[in-house]
């Protein structure tokens, strides 16, 4: 059974197809969110 | 569930959907000293095996300029996504798995990420065979929490 907690920040299944500049804002919203919650 | 990125830019994971409590808790745990994270390349915790990291795959950022007004600044973002690349392109030793590594040294205050390459818990001898060839201080087990040294120096723990 899939703990739906445990995959929430899978990388995009296109992540080697993303440009630099998307990987990077990818990267920044996932650990913005990560620190803005502490 | 993963997040696909289906935009011509790339949009964050939907609001209050904000991933995974133990990812949290692992990528957090770069604002304290002595603490760190390795990650699965889906960037999932790992929680069993020895972690040794690869030689020269470090990249440091010192603990003042990876964050800017409490938030990640640009030269930590660059740092993360050219390591989750640098791990996706890394083949590791057969039986191992590559992962994405995270640790904040107390000693000189920097913040590196690295590559790193899990064996799995029963390997612990082959796991500092593999630490002394690659140069590493010491490797992690992750089941226990204990850190065994392995005599290296490190590399070069030189910022950008």
């Amino acid at each position: 059974m899939t703990d739906p907690q445990s995959e929430m920040f899978e990388l995009p299944e296109n992540w080697n197809e993303m440009t630099d500049k998307e990987q990077s804002a990818w990267v920044e919203a996932v650990l913005v969110q990560i620190f803005e919650d502490e | 569930m993963s997040f696909a990125c289906y935009t011509k830019v790339c949009a964050p994971p939907p609001v209050g959907r904000g991933g995974s409590v133990a990812t949290k808790k692992s990528i957090r745990s770069l604002r304290t000293p002595d603490s760190g994270f390795t990650l699965t390349t889906k960037l999932n915790p790992m929680r069993s095996g020895f972690a040794v990291a690869l030689a020269g795959s470090d990249r440091l950022v010192t603990s003042e300029s990876a964050f800017r007004g409490g938030k990640p600044s640009a030269k930590l973002v660059g740092i993360v996504r050219d390591r989750i690349n640098a791990a996706l392109s890394t083949n590791p030793p057969k039986g191992t798995r590559v992962a994405l590594g995270g640790w904040h040294n107390p000693d000189d205050g920097k913040i590196e990420i690295n590559v790193t390459v899990v064996f799995p818990k029963t390997q612990q001898s082959r796991a500092v065979r593999f630490a002394k060839e690659q140069d590493q201080i010491a490797i992690f087990a992750l089941h226990s929490g204990d850190l065994i040294m392995t005599g290296g120096t490190g590399g070069d723990r030189s910022t950008e």
